[in-house]
C-alpha cells in the first residue's frame, strides 16, 4: 500500500512534536516542511530523520512536494489561508488547537470542509492520552458510579509567554485561556459529552496582552460539576485531572500512573499502559488510519468548533471590571 | 462615636440559639474567655434542658431572658430566618452582639441588620467569619501582604465531605437557612477569598439539588477580586470525598492548607520545592474570634473580627450566585 504524504505547515515547537510522532508512523511518509522563518525552518529540518524538502511558501510546498494531508502549526489567525490551500489541493488537515482564532473563522472552516473530500481533525490530542481513555471508559460503563466533580488544572510557569504570540489577540484569539483551556474543553466533551452553564474568570496582569490564568466553571454530562483551571504564571506547574466518581477518586498527574480511592479503600497507585507523553504519536496514527478509512477518536473540526463558540462565550462574559 | 465598652469581667452575654453551634460558642466563652454566659434562650426545650442540667438558665425568648438577667452582650447562633427579629431585639436593647455566619437570611435582611448597626455605632456588632482567627490563614495573609508568594493568581477553597442525614436537617431547609451549601458552607469560603484577596469584582456559581425539595446539596463558586485574582469555592454536603482545604497560587510560591492537617502549612516554591510550615492548631478558631469579640466590647479594636459590611459582602454574592 502507498504510504501518505505528510507535510508540514508551521515549524515551531508544536511542529516538532508533530514530526516526532509523524516520523514513527509506518503508514506515512514525511515530504516537505513550509515555515517563512528560516532559522526555525533549518532546527526543524534537522531533527526530520534524513532531513526534509523545506519551503518557506506554504503553496509553493503543496505544489511542490503533492502531500497527501498537510499537519498545521502555524498561529491560529493564519490556519483559515493554509486550511484553503489544502481544500484546493485535495489535502486532508491536522490542524493544531484551538481550530482557529476566532469563532468566526472556526464556522467558516466548518462549512468549507463540509462537504469536502478527505479528512479533518483538530490537534486535541488529550483525547489520546492512555489514562483519559480508560476515565472514559469508567464513565460510560459507570464502573464506578456517576462522576460527580471533575477537575482539571493546567497551570506552569512561562512569563515570557507575554512576549510570544500566544498572548497577541490579533494572532492567537487571546491568552492562555485560547491556548490551554481549550484542551481543557475538549476533555471535559470527550469524557462527559455536552457541556452547559460554562462560566469563566480571567487574570491578565499584562497590559495589551491575552489574559495570563482563567478558572471556569459548568455543568457537563450527567451532572458533572466542572472545575477547569489553567495559567502561564503559576509559581510551579501542575497538570492533573482529578476525578470525584460515585464510588471512587482519582488523581492523575499525566505521568503513567495514577492514584486511585474506592470507597472504603486507602489511596493506592495504579499503572497504565502508557506515558501521557504517547498521545502525539497515538494523535498521528490515529490521523493517518482516518486517512486509510478507519475510524478513530480524533477530534473534528465540528468538534472544534463547540469548543472555539465556548470559548468565545467565555470570552464575552468574563470582562474584568 | 465610641463603642459602649464593657471590661471582660463585666460582660454579661446572653446565648440565643441552644443548637451544636451555639454549644461551641458556650464553650468558647465561659471555658476560655472567661465570661459570664448568663442565660441561654431557645425555642425549643430539648435543647434548653441541655443547659438547664448545667445550671445555666434558659429562656423561651431574648426578651424574657433581658428581663431577668440583664445581659449587655448577645451571640445570636440561631437557623439564619430569625436572626433579624432577635437582631431587632438586641439592638433595641442596646446589646453588642455576635451573629453566627452568614449574616441574617438573606440579603435584604443582611442589610436591614447593617443598617441598624450603623445607627447604633456605640455596639460591637460582629459576624462569625471565624476562618480569620485560623493560624495558617494568619500566615497566609502575612505571606500574601509581604509578597512572599508573588502576585496572587488563584485561590481555591474546598468544604466538601458527606454530612449524613444533612437532607433531613435544617441546614437544608430553605425556609430556615435560607438556602443550602451556598449559605451554610460557602459564605465561610466566600469570607476566606475576600478576606486574602480583596473585594470581589465577580461571582458566578453553579448549584446542585441532590434531594427533592430541599436546598442545594453542593455548589462551585467562581469569584474575581478587583484586583484581579481568581477565585474557585466547592462545597458540599454529599460529597464522596471529604476535603476541607484551600490552596493559594502565586507567581512565586504556592501554599496549601489542609484542615486535617490543622498544624501544617504546606508551601511549594517556584522551582518546585516542597516544604512544611508548623502553624497553631486551626481548632481554636472559635475560642480566638470569642476572644477578639469580648476584647473589642473592652474597647480593644480587633481587625480580624468580621463586621456587618463584610456580612452584607458575602450576602451579596451569595444572592448573585443564587441568581447566576
Amino acid at each position: 500500500m502507498e504510504k501518505v504524504k505528510v507535510a508540514f505547515v508551521g515549524a515551531g515547537s508544536i511542529a516538532r512534536a508533530h514530526l516526532n510522532a509523524f516520523a514513527s508512523i509506518a503508514e506515512c511518509s514525511l515530504v516537505g516542511v513550509c515555515d517563512p522563518n528560516l532559522g526555525t525552518l533549518e532546527q526543524f529540518v534537522k531533527l526530520a530523520p534524513g532531513g526534509l524538502p523545506s519551503y518557506v511558501g506554504c503553496a509553493e510546498m503543496i505544489e511542490d512536494a503533492k502531500p497527501d494531508a498537510i499537519i498545521v502549526s502555524t498561529p491560529p489567525s493564519q490556519r483559515e489561508e493554509a486550511l484553503a490551500l489544502a481544500l484546493a489541493h485535495g489535502c486532508s488537515v491536522l490542524m493544531e488547537k484551538p481550530l482557529a482564532h476566532t469563532a468566526d473563522s472556526a464556522r467558516r472552516m466548518v462549512e468549507i470542509t463540509d462537504a469536502a473530500a478527505g479528512v479533518f481533525s483538530v490537534g486535541f490530542c488529550h483525547r489520546f492520552v492512555p489514562a483519559l481513555g480508560l476515565f472514559r471508559e469508567w464513565i460510560e460503563s459507570g464502573k464506578y458510579g456517576r462522576l460527580i466533580v471533575l477537575h482539571n488544572t493546567f497551570g506552569g510557569h512561562a512569563p515570557g509567554q507575554k512576549d510570544h504570540w500566544m498572548s497577541d489577540g490579533e494572532i492567537s484569539g487571546g491568552g492562555v485561556l485560547m491556548d490551554v483551556a481549550c484542551h481543557s474543553l475538549d476533555i471535559v466533551h470527550y469524557l462527559c459529552g455536552d457541556v452547559r452553564r460554562l462560566q469563566g474568570v480571567l487574570r491578565n496582569i499584562w497590559d495589551g496582552r491575552g489574559e495570563d490564568s482563567y478558572c471556569i466553571i459548568g455543568e457537563a454530562g450527567v451532572e458533572t460539576l466542572v472545575q477547569l483551571c489553567g495559567s502561564w504564571v503559576f509559581s510551579s506547574s501542575e497538570f492533573s485531572l482529578r476525578l470525584r466518581f460515585e464510588k471512587a477518586d482519582v488523581v492523575y498527574e499525566y505521568g503513567d500512573t495514577f492514584r486511585l480511592k474506592e470507597h472504603g479503600e486507602d489511596w493506592r497507585e495504579e499503572t497504565l499502559p502508557a506515558h501521557a507523553n504517547v498521545r502525539f504519536q497515538r494523535q498521528a496514527k490515529a490521523f493517518i488510519d482516518g486517512i486509510l478509512g478507519q475510524s478513530s477518536d480524533a477530534a473534528t473540526f465540528k468538534d472544534a468548533l463547540v469548543v472555539n463558540e465556548e470559548l468565545a462565550s467565555l470570552y464575552q462574559g468574563s470582562s474584568v471590571s | 462615636m465610641s463603642i459602649k465598652s464593657i471590661p471582660p469581667s463585666e460582660v454579661r452575654v446572653a446565648l440565643v440559639g441552644a443548637g451544636s453551634i451555639g454549644s461551641i460558642h458556650y464553650q468558647a466563652l465561659t471555658e476560655f474567655a472567661k465570661v459570664s454566659v448568663v442565660g441561654i434562650v431557645d425555642e425549643l426545650q430539648e435543647l434548653r434542658a441541655k443547659y438547664e442540667s448545667k445550671g445555666v438558665r434558659s429562656y423561651a425568648t431574648l426578651s424574657e431572658l433581658a428581663e431577668k438577667e440583664s445581659p449587655n452582650a448577645v451571640l445570636i447562633a440561631t437557623p439564619p430566618q430569625s436572626r433579624l427579629d432577635i437582631a431587632r431585639e438586641a439592638f433595641r436593647l442596646g446589646l453588642h452582639q455576635l451573629h453566627e455566619k452568614p449574616l441574617g437570611f438573606d440579603l435584604a435582611q443582611a442589610q436591614a441588620i447593617a443598617d441598624l448597626a450603623a445607627a447604633h455605632p456605640d455596639l460591637v456588632v460582629s459576624v462569625g467569619y471565624c476562618h480569620h482567627f485560623v493560624p495558617a490563614v494568619v500566615r497566609c495573609k502575612e505571606l500574601i501582604e509581604s509578597g512572599a508568594l508573588g502576585s496572587i493568581c488563584w485561590i481555591n477553597v474546598d468544604f466538601v465531605s458527606r454530612f449524613e442525614g444533612a437532607e433531613h436537617h435544617w441546614f437544608l431547609n430553605k425556609s430556615l437557612a435560607g438556602g443550602g451549601s451556598c449559605m451554610g458552607v460557602t459564605c465561610h469560603s466566600i469570607d476566606l477569598f475576600i478576606h486574602l484577596a480583596g473585594a470581589v469584582a465577580k461571582s458566578s456559581g453553579v448549584i446542585q439539588h441532590d434531594w427533592p425539595g430541599k436546598s442545594e446539596s453542593s455548589d462551585a463558586i467562581l469569584l474575581q477580586s478587583m484586583n484581579g485574582t481568581l477565585g474557585t469555592l466547592k462545597s458540599s454536603y454529599n460529597s464522596s470525598l471529604s476535603r476541607a482545604a484551600f490552596e493559594i497560587v502565586g507567581t512565586e510560591g504556592t501554599v496549601v492548607f489542609n484542615y486535617d492537617e490543622p498544624e501544617l502549612l504546606r508551601r511549594i516554591s517556584k522551582s518546585g520545592e516542597k516544604t512544611e510550615e508548623p502553624v497553631e492548631s486551626a481548632i481554636f478558631r472559635f475560642v480566638r474570634q470569642d476572644q477578639a469579640w469580648i476584647d473589642a466590647i473592652a474597647g480593644t479594636p480587633q481587625p480580624l473580627l468580621a463586621d456587618v459590611a463584610r456580612g452584607v459582602e458575602v450576602a451579596r454574592i451569595i444572592e448573585s450566585v443564587y441568581q447566576s
